[in-house]
């Protein structure tokens, strides 16, 4: 065993109680750590999950045809005047040809986790005298519901859309008084008319979608919006949600389609997920700059107690670098042990406040949505012993330059 | 050859302490310690001889003058420089031992080997042992240094200075905290490794009666060699 070391563990061990209090103070330090690592990271994912969860995150759509302006079409006379104004027509087609190759060349990219094609358009819902404005999202059920996991989702009967089959959300049930198997006469915006049965009722947690919604097959979709042999949306989801933004440039360059990312869509609920990991940063943080304080002042005052000794070891002739080192494995092994204490002292708290029952906002069955991960055990294990390290060398230093003959003379 | 060249030099040595406010300890010092010496350095308290000795332990520098330790000048060695003569040459013995109390008694022995590359070797271990054995405290070995009595504790001590064959032995007041019985077991153990090993003793002491044991008396006064005479001891 290096010199440094032996000495070292010595000193640690020869601490006691002063030894125990540091490591305490550590762990203390890094369990709070790890428990609101876990908290934040349990809300945060459980808002994901239900904001973005049922959301793609990624769409491709056609970009929008624009209209020539009336003066690039009229030659301006002199002394005449024109007053125009620029409109969308609505009867503009807006479509993705040849998209099963593009369907096929998403599937190949790198960092999408799953692929769906879409035909979403306008339409109305007509039961008895009440008429309910609706989106037709004709589907490919086994890809969509990657996307939206619509089959997680459903309350009644299953998540069937084939024939005329169709899926509609509680909202729009409970608003018609439509139940399961009930036949639905359906008008698109195209003024097709099609009759379809309800086969499954879903509850996505988001109240537009649950009264809007009307999930029927892409073949359907096509003939009411007259988009046969065509698509117009895309939908994807990332491996990495953060990453989204990224990845919709770079789709949109390579497609030349109108790319959305949730990151741009959803921007207040991101800058709430940033400001949580921000104060999520900042208190841990600071945790880590009261256990950097702990260990200094231990060392320090190892420091003054064994300046004798460090005295002796000089006069043997221990080399500066091996009394400073001496000092900087200590403050490692505080941080190293603390770490691995505190560890495991967050982790039975995450866990044991996991198990108290309640409704949390995220998800029902427990009160804290605790979210323990792997990494957060890994950062503090590995910021606490560098904390050590850093906190260990003014000590250290101070050692280092201990006189030998002024300390064993005076102590 | 350096093994030849005496094992200290000075050669007019001064030392003063602070810089504004100057400080002089030492003038012009001049003697040299041959190999094998066992040799005193005595005078009234403030004199001047522990500056003296940390001087010629390579703890300290001169202010003028040149230190020579076994043909090597301390003026032209940097602080790693130092550390590695005193681990080479030199043995500290101190009147309160400062043994590490963490640690047991064979392992402050071997500290020095620890401290010179880390781990000793099993030669090295069993040199340790011997000498545990050679200051009489074979049976103590593994007892802490603080469970040690204060005579057993300047064994250990010796062992210590004396651990890796070092050359030069300097011992700062070695039985200035020990009853007369126990500092004359002390002194009588230097002398046995100074007459069997040819080690070289260099005694910093205010017992007139121990300097009187030893071969030669330098007597420093007001930090200068105000006599430096060899003993003759009735056999001789």
């Amino acid at each position: 065993m290096p010199f440094e070391l032996k000495v070292a563990l010595r000193y640690f061990r020869s601490g006691g109680m002063q030894t125990v209090l540091t490591i305490l103070g550590v762990s203390v330090g890094i369990s709070v750590s790890i428990f609101i690592a876990s908290l934040i990271g349990g809300v945060q994912a459980g808002l994901i999950e239900r904001i973005i969860g049922s959301l793609p995150h990624i769409t491709l759509e056609p970009r929008e045809s624009v209209p020539k302006p009336l003066g690039d079409i009229l030659t301006p006379q002199k002394s005449q005047i024109y007053l125009s104004r620029t409109e969308k027509s609505g009867l503009v087609e807006e479509k993705i040809s040849d998209w099963k190759s593009l369907v096929g060349m998403l599937d190949r990219e790198p960092g999408i986790t799953a692929v769906s094609p879409s035909v979403a358009g306008p339409g109305f819902v007509i039961a008895g005298t009440s008429v309910q404005p609706i989106t037709f999202h004709g589907i490919e059920p086994l890809r969509a519901n990657r996307i939206t996991d619509l089959n997680k989702s459903m309350r009644e009967g299953t998540y069937d859309v084939s024939g005329t089959n169709c899926v509609i959300g509680v909202s729009l049930a409970k608003e018609l008084g439509i139940r399961l198997k009930d036949k639905l006469r359906t008008r698109s915006g195209r003024g097709r008319e099609t009759i379809f049965t309800v086969t499954g009722i879903f509850d996505v947690g988001i109240e537009e979608i649950n009264l809007r919604s009307f999930y029927i097959s892409l073949t359907n979709a096509q003939h009411l919006l007259n988009l046969v042999g065509y698509i117009n949306g895309i939908e994807l989801k990332t491996a990495e949600i953060f990453k989204a933004n990224d990845i919709a440039d770079h789709l949109g360059a390579m497609t030349n389609l109108k790319v959305k990312s949730w990151m741009r869509q959803q921007k207040e609920f991101l800058s709430a997920i940033q400001a949580q990991t921000g104060s999520n940063l900042l208190i841990r943080f600071f945790m880590m700059l009261a256990v950097a304080f702990g260990i200094a002042s231990v060392l320090v005052v190892s420091v003054v107690q064994k300046s004798r000794e460090i005295g002796i070891l000089k006069s043997m002739g221990a080399r500066t670098r091996s009394v400073t080192l001496i000092f900087v494995i200590q403050g490692l092994l505080t941080g190293l042990i603390g770490s691995l204490v505190g560890s495991i002292i967050g982790s039975a708290l995450c866990w044991a406040l996991a198990q108290i029952p309640g409704d949390n906002l995220t998800k029902p069955g427990s009160l804290f949505p605790m979210k323990l991960e792997a990494i957060y055990i890994v950062q503090s294990v590995v910021s606490a012993m560098l904390v050590g390290v850093f906190a260990s060398l003014a000590p250290a230093r101070r050692a280092a330059k201990l006189d030998p003959v002024e300390v064993i003379r005076y102590g | 050859m350096a093994d030849a060249s005496p094992m200290v030099i000075m050669e007019g040595v001064g030392k003063v302490y602070g810089n504004k406010i100057q400080t002089r300890v030492l003038w012009d010092i001049n003697f040299r310690v041959e190999r094998g010496e066992f040799a005193a350095i005595v005078g009234p308290s403030g004199s001047g001889k522990s500056t003296l000795l940390n001087l010629i332990g390579a703890l300290d520098k001169p202010s003028e003058g040149e230190v020579r330790i076994s043909g090597e000048s301390l003026g032209t060695l940097d602080d790693e420089g130092l550390a590695r003569l005193r681990r080479q040459y030199i043995g500290f013995i101190f009147q309160f031992h400062y043994l590490l109390p963490d640690f047991t008694a064979l392992e402050n022995v071997l500290m020095p080997f620890y401290v010179a590359h880390s781990a000793p070797t099993k030669r090295e271990v069993e040199e340790a042992k011997e000498l545990m054995e050679r200051v009489g405290l074979k049976d103590r070995i593994n007892n802490r240094a603080t469970d040690l009595s204060g005579g057993q504790q300047q064994r250990v001590a010796i062992a210590r200075a004396l651990a890796g064959r070092k050359p030069l032995i300097l011992a700062d007041e070695p039985t200035g905290n020990l009853d007369t019985q126990t500092g004359s077991e002390i002194f009588r153990t230097m002398r046995d490794f100074n007459e069997q090993d040819g080690t070289t003793f260099l005694l910093v002491t205010h017992d007139p009666r121990f300097a009187e044991q030893t071969d030669r008396v330098i007597s420093v006064v007001d930090g200068r060699i105000a006599e430096d005479r060899a003993v003759l001891h009735p056999s001789q």
